[in-house]
């Protein structure tokens, strides 16, 4: 047992998780410097609160990214899941448990359908997702076409609340990891993930089912979508079909900087999570400063690139198309 | 039984039948009138094999005898059009190789089937980790397992919880062949499981493959190396055109025996079959050479490659596939921007190509190995990809396409090569293979570059289109071009070249000239050792 925390402990800390925990340091440094509230119950609540629902939805992508796909309709799915549960949580009495029960059951569902589309349809990942992205999208706007809704006061603030501390959105990202990721990382179906990723071939070959791996990772990751799409709903206590947009390509790169590779097998969630806390952390931290929010997404954009140019140049490069010729 | 009758029967039929094994063994695996037919290539037909408890059996063939397609039907790959396999003295069809390996049969690959982002011992155990209540993998108990599989093969230093993407190719060979034996199976089949081995480790294996023997087990064993073929293995079972041709003992291997069987009959070495088209042209042995290469290398690849072409000749590249005659193609061809050594001389020009655009501004072209991928761009009309290489001189000042020059030349080239087509707007993936490659050599005849480099270049060509290749080859010579052949098929090599080196591991096994060119002595050279270099070495 032990062996096996020391084991994952050290994984955590590859080279590609240091490069968002060092980022993360330095962001939290200048905000704190221009900000000293932060250190503080409330900067924690603040700080956590930003953060949990785009490093939830880094861990969905991380899982479909590792499976060798790529998930588009990530934003489209947190919408539905907050028009759902804001829309038929506060219609009746008692109605609030079933509805989150029925949320995370439609992630895992229109995860399927992703997966299944995939394998069974044999698409591109990217088509695929960003044709769902459209049809969960218009689900959502058929729900909720105004944002609007309401949800239970004892849900927004078991979800967004505090002791002293201790965020409880904080207390649900480590929940979402021990509860969904690590029981289906340390699985052989985890594994199957991993292997398919880097080559299904190869996975064929040494007698593991690609279908089920594949299919498992986009369940999981829309599982996981919902969830980040309930935190939204307690955060904003509402429902909005437009809220999500953002997250399809924020996870996106909160994936990339966290060192997971696009081509698949490679990678951990650490890396993301983190990189999910560092882009949320930059902008409040630019904010604090005085820096205009135009400025916002020229900087992330200038952050990724750089980490990508800089750190992930040798993965990049390893597989030139002349390599791919005389393989 | 049944299956025994059946099987006594056929290989009374098969041609040169030597009836193998002793009496009281029962053989583990039995194969029998297995067929396998892609399109209208038959790859493998009635072809049987069979494999006792505590035997090594070699299976050998030239190229494209049908020895990987065999291994693939036997491994439950792929599923065999006709025919049964029997293991153990029950029928099976395996639907794929995690099947046959739970019955018992596990195979290792040509192409390394493992994980380069896991360890060692999760690549060892994947599929079959030991896991916990809840179905967590208990991954000190995987640690252990892979250990003990590592121990009984007698590995040392392969560090179990090593990542595998930072072991030698060697090393993840043995790490390989740990995998198909964690399920303990009774036969083991190595495809080229040596290809990437050097001496010690191969020995190595070679002990462990007696082990393995010893204990009871068969092993199936695939290898262009013959000397390990007649170290280890103690029945062979030889393939021609997809067909069992022979079943030899350990005491009646004989290379030439062996080699014969491999070409088939009337092909014995004295006939000069075939040699007439070569024959006419004119010797060049005077001229200048278009392409001097001087002990050339290529980081684990060539070593030491001196040859030379002369205009108006065609130097075939011969030897089993995947010895470097590819490898050697692309560098003259520019695609390798380091690694390599030693002294080559295009046209006058010193030193290698870096790049391809370079290659081409040199005179040199390649009509590549694949035709699909590499040579055509599919949904480009004919038009297109015959234009494709010489746009250059087809532009105006402008920079724009002449498009009714190009429609010239591209009508003048179509016509020259007989390329049957509706319309030279048509995209070139509906053409037959045999004119997509017609319109492949058409882009660089356009082109007009001094060294033709051909890849293989009739592979899945009907006769009608190769005799059209062929042509255009001698022509080529005609006109003085320096070509550079690699093939596949002996008689090809026979008919067209003026010279054949024969590559092995990257080596030059030797080189034929003239009269002393035949599909036997290139077949010989094929399989030659590099230890004893300095005895097969001959330059005619």
């Amino acid at each position: 047992m032990k062996n096996w925390i020391k084991n994952s402990l050290y994984k955590g800390i590859s080279f590609n998780t240091l490069i968002p925990a060092i980022g993360l340091a330095l962001v939290l440094l200048i905000y704190w410097i221009q900000q000293p509230l932060i250190i503080s119950d409330f900067g924690m609540v603040s700080i956590s609160n930003q953060s949990v629902a785009l490093a939830i939805a880094a861990m969905a992508q991380t899982l479909v990214v590792i499976a060798g796909g790529i998930d588009l309709s990530v934003g489209a799915l947190i919408s539905l899941s907050s028009c759902f549960a804001a829309t038929y949580m506060s219609a009746a009495e008692g109605a609030a448990v079933p509805i989150l029960v029925g949320t995370l059951v439609l992630g895992v569902l229109a995860g399927l359908m992703n997966g299944a589309l995939v394998v069974y349809g044999r698409l591109e990942p990217l088509i695929v997702t960003l044709c769902t992205s459209f049809v969960l999208g218009g689900l959502a706007l058929q729900i909720r076409p105004q944002p609007g809704g309401a949800v239970p006061s004892w849900f927004a603030a078991m979800l967004t609340g505090n002791l002293s501390f201790l965020p409880f959105s904080l207390v649900l990202l480590i929940a979402s990891i021990c509860f969904i990721w690590i029981p289906l990382w340390r699985s052989r179906i985890g594994r199957a993930i991993q292997a398919v990723g880097n080559n299904e071939q190869n996975a064929y070959i040494s007698g593991l089912n690609p279908r089920k791996a594949k299919l498992f990772a986009y369940a999981v990751a829309g599982l996981l979508t919902a969830v980040a799409g309930l935190f939204i709903t307690a955060q904003t206590t509402s429902g909005d079909p437009n809220v999500g947009e953002v997250y399809t390509l924020n996870s996106i790169a909160a994936v990339v900087l966290g060192g997971v590779s696009l081509r698949g097998g490679r990678g951990n969630v650490a890396g993301p999570i983190l990189s999910g806390f560092l882009l949320s952390t930059i902008v409040s931290a630019l904010m604090a400063w005085g820096i205009s929010a135009f400025w916002q997404s020229l900087i992330q954009g200038l952050i990724l690139i750089l980490v990508l140019v800089g750190v992930g140049w040798q993965i990049l490069r390893s597989e030139s198309w002349r390599q791919l010729l005389q393989r | 039984m049944d299956k025994e009758d059946a099987f006594s029967e056929s290989a009374a039929a098969l041609n040169k039948q030597k009836v193998a094994g002793s009496v009281d063994n029962v053989p583990i695996l039995v194969a029998e009138d297995l067929s396998k037919a892609f399109g209208t290539t038959r790859a493998v037909r009635n072809a049987n094999i069979r494999c006792y408890a505590g035997e090594v059996h070699a299976l050998l063939g030239a190229n494209g005898a049908g020895k990987s397609t065999l291994v693939r039907l036997l491994s439950g790959v792929l599923q065999p059009d006709t025919g049964t396999i029997w293991l153990r003295g029950t029928t099976v069809q395996f639907a794929n190789p995690q099947r046959a390996a739970i019955a018992g049969l596990a195979t290792v690959f040509q192409e390394l089937s493992l994980f380069p982002q896991l360890t060692v011992a999760q690549n060892i155990l994947i599929g079959q980790e030991p896991r916990s209540k809840v179905g967590w993998i208990k991954e000190d108990k995987v640690l252990e397992r892979a250990k003990e599989i590592l121990d009984q093969l007698g590995v040392t230093g392969i560090n179990p919880s090593a990542v595998v993407e930072n072991l030698s190719l060697g090393q993840r060979q043995i790490v390989e062949i740990a995998k198909a034996l964690s399920r303990e199976p009774d036969i083991l089949l190595l495809d080229e499981a040596t290809s990437a081995l050097g001496p010690e480790e191969s020995a190595r294996l070679f002990d462990l493959v007696r082990s393995l023997r010893d204990s009871g087990k068969g092993v199936i064993f695939i290898s262009h190396r013959m000397e390990e073929i007649e170290a280890i293995a103690d029945r062979m079972t030889i393939l021609r055109d997809g067909q069992t041709v022979g079943h030899l003992m350990r005491n009646e291997f004989n290379r030439s025996d062996v080699f014969q069987l491999m070409l088939g009959p009337g092909l014995s070495s004295t006939v000069k079959s075939g040699r007439e088209s070569a024959a006419k042209r004119p010797s060049r042995a005077t001229e200048k050479p278009i392409l001097q290469i001087e002990n050339l290398s290529l980081k684990n690849r060539l070593h030491g490659i001196s040859l030379q072409v002369r205009p108006g000749e065609v130097l075939g590249l011969a030897g089993l596939e995947g010895q470097g005659q590819i490898a050697l193609l692309h560098l003259l061809f520019g695609m390798y921007r380091k690694g390599y050594s030693g002294s080559v001389n295009i046209n006058g020009r010193r030193g290698l190509s870096r790049t391809p655009w370079e290659a081409v501004k040199n005179g040199v072209g390649l009509i590549p190995e694949d035709r699909k991928t590499q040579g055509a761009i599919l949904p480009l009309s004919v038009e297109a990809n015959l234009s494709l290489a010489s746009l250059g001189a087809l532009t105006n000042r402008f920079g724009l396409i002449q498009r009714n020059r190009e429609r010239m030349i591209v009508q003048d080239f179509i016509s020259a090569l007989a390329v049957k087509i509706a319309s030279p707007r048509e995209p070139i993936v509906r053409l037959s293979g045999g004119n997509q490659q017609k319109v492949i050599i058409g882009k660089w005849l356009a082109r007009d570059p001094s060294i033709f480099l051909f890849c293989d270049p009739t592979r899945g060509v009907d006769i009608g289109a190769k005799a059209g290749i062929y042509k255009i080859i001698e022509q080529l010579a005609v006109e003085g071009k320096g070509i550079i052949y690699y093939s596949t098929e002996l008689e090809e090599l026979v008919s067209l070249c003026d010279r054949v080196a024969v590559l092995k591991d990257g080596r030059i096994a030797g080189i034929l000239e003239g009269d002393a060119i035949n599909q036997q002595r290139i077949l010989e050279l094929s399989f030659w050792t590099h230890q004893n270099r300095s005895e097969h070495r001959e330059i005619e």
